[in-house]
């Protein structure tokens, strides 16, 4: 936990000045007290608050995004509603879909109480990588494929 | 000891290696010209990306060296091969992601993937991010920083026009490589390795590249001595937010503290510090970032002509980063002292072949040309870059008469008796062509023809212009000329 310190200016400041943190600029700037929190690990979600959030944050429509993750529309709808429980293989589809970054998919994932993304696991590596270069649902597929791994999709 | 080139990291073939780190999603949705070869690309990447996760094992950590706020670990480390052998020592950092720090990283590990060589950067072995933390493996720059090396020889004027023109060109590279530059952001004596002639700049950790459109920055500056105002939120970074920090390191280089704003020239002068040195300080550290040197390069510029009035020798001229090339050649310094020099640059093959050697750290007179869209160096530049500065300026004189003589041709030839093509026609006509489009063109041609460097030197203003952009001034300008006297001419009826 990053804590708040005050450096030292002036003269004969010693060489090991530490970095400073600016923990309150952090909290004015963040877009919500609740993405605040997130990033400091204050608060625990669960799965349909979580991506209700995320659609919120990001303007996305429910059904696009369910349509877009390749999910069957009830299925997706009853998920967004906290009803049924998701697979992580499907979680991970809601993740592109709803154009998650690294972070915001671990913890889509951790909210779904499932494991989050492992680089020690060849699979989750590739899943990695495209997340964070944006590639997209159908190209990491087409790469999960590739290297001979078992795809996301149906 | 085997070298860093030994290790087996996957060559890089991309040409179009996306340099922008994973963040900037829509930069590179403009970046690769066709899907086909976005795609290839991206696959030989995640090839190397699996290919660097499976080293991560490998590397043992021998010791730690540090931890940040933020929660980067920084480890000193060596890779241990299958077959026993060890390469090293590297120092690896261990960011965490939701830092949102350390992407210059990437860019700079793309750069280097992509074959372009980095004098004062150091050599960036591993760059991945694993769930949670973006791992950057570099190699280890030996030497001392430069908080020691003022803590070992004693603070002074002497010190610091020994080491400042070394740093602002490590600045100079820094910023010149990349197109918007890199702003350092945390430049700092701790942050700056110097080992014999060499400088290296290390800890990129809160670097980011200069946005134009952007309000302020987010705030996550390094230390506060060295942040000037806008780091503080009051505006946005840019190369002159270097600048400002340079001043403070000059005058931790004069005096051995770091001073806190403002910096007054009249304090320092007080203080004991050489009257040049302090008003090139006290510019840089000026609080509008306006008025502060434009560059580094600038800074650097004054850096060495306060130091060569003092009649220092062997001080060498800034060396020029040309602004178009290619990747492969290396140009020397024009100074005239530097004939050994001038001779001694290094051709380094910039293909993405990891196998080529480091340019040699001791030749700090060659310069890795950054690799841009633009095209290649000819054997013209370089034999251009090598001609020593005196011929220059013979040249430069030598046009300039020439200029001279034309222009007088061109009065002789307006005011006479017309012949020729010119015969019978009015007077503006006769003025129009001779002052309007010949007298350009030859002027201008002679001009693009002349040896940049003196130019430079007479009027800093135009170091900032390739001879490629002001051509494409003069050509444009010729265009809209012609299409103007023709026009004219027509409804003159002639």
């Amino acid at each position: 936990m990053p804590t708040w310190q005050m450096a030292h200016g002036g003269e004969g400041a010693s060489v090991d000045e530490p970095l400073t943190e600016e923990l309150l600029h952090e909290l004015l700037e963040a877009p919500s007290p609740v993405a605040f929190t997130e990033a400091h690990g204050i608060a625990h979600r669960d799965l349909a608050e979580y991506l209700n959030q995320l659609l919120d944050e990001k303007g996305l429509k429910r059904s696009d995004v369910v349509r877009a993750a390749g999910l069957n529309e009830t299925f997706g709808y009853q998920i967004f509603k906290g009803q049924r429980k998701a697979s992580r293989d499907k979680v991970l589809q809601l993740a592109f879909a709803l154009g998650c970054n690294l972070i915001e998919t671990n913890r889509l994932l951790k909210a779904a109480g499932v494991n989050e993304l492992y680089c020690k696991d060849r699979r989750d590596a590739i899943i990695l990588f495209c997340i964070d270069r944006g590639l997209g649902l159908q190209r990491t597929d087409e790469e999960l494929y590739r290297f001979g791994e078992e795809t996301l999709g149906a | 000891m085997k070298t860093l080139d030994d290790i087996p990291p996957v060559e890089s073939t991309a040409d179009d290696a996306q340099v922008d780190g994973a963040w900037a999603d829509d930069a590179r949705a403009s970046d690769a010209p066709a899907d086909k070869v976005q795609a290839g690309s991206a696959h030989q990447d995640l090839e190397a990306y699996l290919g660097a996760l499976e080293r991560d094992a490998n590397y043992h950590v021998e010791r730690r060296l540090g931890s940040g706020e933020d929660g980067t670990v920084t480890e000193l480390v060596r890779f241990m091969g299958a077959n026993g052998s060890a390469f090293g020592p590297f120092v690896r950092k261990r960011i965490p992601l939701d830092a949102g720090v350390g992407t210059i990283y990437e860019d700079l590990f793309g750069a280097q993937r992509a074959g372009r060589r980095f004098l004062h950067i150091p050599r960036i072995v591993e760059c991945y991010k694993t769930s949670f933390e973006l791992v950057v493996v570099s190699e280890y720059v030996p030497g001392e920083s430069l908080a020691e090396l003022v803590g070992r020889d004693g603070p002074g004027d002497e010190l610091a026009r020994r080491v400042m023109p070394a740093l602002c060109e490590a600045v100079v590279e820094l910023h010149e490589s990349f197109d918007p530059p890199i702003i350092h952001r945390d430049l700092k004596p701790g942050n700056i390795i110097v080992s014999g002639e060499d400088v290296t700049l290390i800890d990129f950790g809160i670097a980011r590249r200069f946005r134009a459109d952007a309000g302020t920055d987010t705030v996550r500056f390094g230390t506060r001595a060295y942040a000037p105002p806008e780091q503080y939120g009051f505006g946005q970074t840019s190369v002159r937010s270097d600048v400002y920090a340079l001043g403070i390191v000059l005058v931790f280089c004069c005096l051995g503290v770091t001073l806190a704003a403002p910096v007054k020239e009249e304090d320092l002068i007080a203080r004991g510090v050489d009257p040049t040195l302090a008003r090139i300080a006290a510019r840089a550290c000026a609080f509008d970032p306006a008025s502060r040197f434009a560059t580094a390069r600038e800074m650097g510029e004054s850096l060495r002509a306060a130091a060569a009035s003092l009649g220092m020798a062997g001080q060498q001229a800034l060396v020029q980063v040309p602004a178009s090339p290619g990747s492969s050649v290396a140009a020397a310094a024009g100074c005239a002292q530097s004939d050994a020099a001038a001779r001694a640059f290094v051709r380094i093959q910039a293909q993405g072949i990891h196998s080529t050697a480091l340019p040699t750290r001791a030749n700090r007179f060659a310069v890795s040309v950054p690799a841009t869209k633009a095209n290649r160096p000819g054997a013209l530049r370089s034999l251009l870059s090598r001609t020593p500065f005196a011929v220059g300026i013979a040249w430069d004189i030598f046009i300039v008469i020439c200029a001279i003589i034309a222009m007088q041709a061109g009065i002789e030839s307006t005011m006479g008796p017309q012949t020729g093509a010119l015969a019978g026609k009015p007077f503006w006509y006769v003025v129009a062509i001779n002052w309007l489009l010949v007298a350009p063109i030859v002027l201008g041609g002679l001009y693009l023809a002349m040896d940049r460097r003196p130019l430079h030197r007479l009027v800093p203003a135009l170091a900032a212009r390739t001879r490629a952009a002001d051509a494409r001034v003069l050509g444009f300008y010729l265009i809209c000329a012609f299409v103007a006297v023709l026009a004219a001419a027509l409804v003159a009826g002639i």
